[in-house]
């Protein structure tokens, strides 16, 4: 426990600059979006009927972007202070896990309090926004996946090499072509999360994600350090 | 002296190279060891497998009776000091300082202070920005402050200068008398390190060649130096090591017990100890000219 402990305080020291920066660079750009809807109503695109929705992709850009970096620089960082692979591994689902919640909270902090600046200023994006805690469990669910897969993805680069890794990117990009409609995260978030059908992807979403954990431990178990 | 480590028939492959083969060996408790070899020998390998950072392909690692590998209670008590951190490069000295007194459950916060003030290492610089001899100050501060019972160090005075490398032994010895913490330590600098090492391993082409004391270690070897006609009959004993020859005086190196030591010296002969880098150096040659024989099927 006291290890756990001193673990997410050194993924706190770890992620706390990084996470400032990009949460200050995403508040900006939404405070400059918030400013030109109200100001300069003529340069917005108003094809875009979800308020905020590059946060979305961003935010999965940068957890894809953590994931990576937990297989490939937190594993041989921890493993040279001597934390052992399992603490290591369980640290990693547990930190993974609070780090999406708290990002995908964040959004929603940042959705709706967006939402009542834009509406006492006169400025409507969206009619009405979806239940907070739906919401933030469609993100979180989402983002989880995300992130674990690219966890993957860096452990098969680390413990393998560049061809397999390149192999799996392939095997993404494949995926990803023959699954049905486009990527599009506000979409997916804010109009299906309240239904049905929202729940259910977000279950398959946390149930894919609890299976690459387990793949991941597979690869984590016996994973040497490099030594060059 | 207990065992506080043992390696029990341990191997460790890299597709068709083995790197240690074979090797079994126990490392004692509260004493500095010797890890020898050449460049390639599979110290460094050796050491990440007793560190826990890589699993060996066969055989076990024993810590104080149990089980290394897949055992959480183990590894907080070994520290692998390695000569190069890669994971470490892009963080500042003191976030690095930072992490190791969060992490390593006996870190000595006063003794790190000392250490980076006795070292000038600037705590803000990136570790990739620092100096080769700043690095090995680096990891030379993790070891010694980890107060981790089991220390290893891989190649730690890389590119420090003479004050520093004497600064480091210093260190050591104060420690590992105080603590009794057991240490153990590859270097190429055998000469200026022999003082420290109580114990020597040797490793030849991942193979554990000796385990042993290193009084007994080097009170092993001798030069036999005289008249080329008196020493003529010993040369080809396979416990020579060395032969050199110069206007009808022969030097020998023998490794191994001297049975007519008295009869020798009653013959003219000169016999006087070898010193540890030389006893090194001479029997990794004996050993790389077996293993070329054994190659070209001469070996009997």
């Amino acid at each position: 426990m006291e290890t756990s402990r001193k673990m997410l305080r050194f993924h706190w020291l770890d992620n706390f600059k990084p996470l400032a920066y990009f949460w200050s660079i995403l508040l900006l750009v939404d405070i400059a979006q918030v400013v030109v809807m109200r100001y300069f109503p003529e340069i917005t695109n108003s094809s875009n009927s979800f308020l905020f929705s590059a946060n979305y992709g961003a935010i999965a850009i940068y957890l894809l972007v953590c994931g990576i970096l937990m297989a490939t620089n937190s594993f041989p960082l921890l493993m040279s202070f001597g934390i052992p692979r399992q603490k290591f591994y369980l640290n990693l689902i547990g930190t993974s896990a609070l780090l999406c919640a708290a990002m995908a909270l964040m959004q929603n902090i940042v959705v709706y309090g967006g939402y009542q600046v834009t509406t006492l200023l006169g400025v409507t994006v969206e009619d009405s926004i979806p239940a907070f805690f739906p919401l933030w469990y469609s993100q979180f669910t989402f983002y989880l996946f995300d992130m674990f897969l690219f966890t993957l993805l860096g452990t098969v680069f680390y413990r393998f090499g560049t061809l397999p890794g390149l192999i799996m990117i392939a095997v993404f990009v494949l995926v990803l072509n023959l699954s049905p409609g486009d990527l599009d995260f506000a979409e997916n978030f804010e109009l299906t999360a309240p239904g049905w059908s929202g729940w259910t992807v977000s279950h398959l979403f946390l149930g894919m994600a609890a299976i690459l954990i387990g793949i991941g431990w597979l690869l984590y178990r016996r994973a040497p350090v490099r030594t060059y | 002296m207990n065992p506080i480590m043992e390696c029990r028939q341990i191997a460790k492959n890299y597709g068709k190279s083995q790197a240690v083969r074979n090797a079994t060996t126990v490392f004692e408790e509260g004493a500095v060891h010797g890890l020898l070899g050449a460049n390639g020998a599979g110290k460094t390998t050796l050491l990440h497998i007793i560190s826990g950072l890589i699993y060996p392909s066969q055989g076990q690692v024993l810590y104080d009776g149990q089980p290394l590998h897949d055992n959480p209670s183990v590894a907080p008590n070994i520290c692998l000091v390695k000569s190069d951190e890669r994971s470490w490069a892009d963080y500042k000295v003191k976030d690095l300082i930072n992490y190791c007194s969060l992490l390593l459950p006996a870190w000595d916060e006063k003794l790190a202070a000392e250490l980076l003030q006795k070292f000038r290492l600037p705590g803000n610089k990136k570790y990739k920005q620092l100096s080769r001899g700043m690095q090995s100050m680096v990891g030379i501060v993790k070891g010694l402050a980890s107060r981790a019972p089991l220390t290893l160090f891989d190649e730690p005075t890389l590119g420090l200068d003479a004050d520093m490398r004497e600064t480091f032994y210093e260190l050591m010895i104060a420690d590992c008398g105080e603590r009794q913490r057991t240490m153990i330590l590859s270097t190429h600098l055998i000469d200026e390190s022999a003082n420290l090492f109580q114990y020597i391993t040797l490793l030849e082409q991942g193979v554990v060649t000796s385990h042993m004391d290193k009084d007994e270690f080097v009170e092993q070897a001798h030069y036999l130096q005289g008249d080329t006609s008196l020493l003529q009959g010993l040369a080809s004993d396979p416990r020579v090591l060395h032969e050199e020859s110069l206007v009808g005086t022969t030097v020998l190196v023998w490794y191994g017990e001297l049975e007519n030591r008295d009869d020798l010296e009653r013959q003219g002969i000169k016999i006087g100890p070898v010193p540890l880098q030389k006893l090194f150096v001479y029997l990794t040659r004996k050993g790389n000219s077996n293993s070329e024989e054994y190659n070209n099927g001469n070996f009997s």
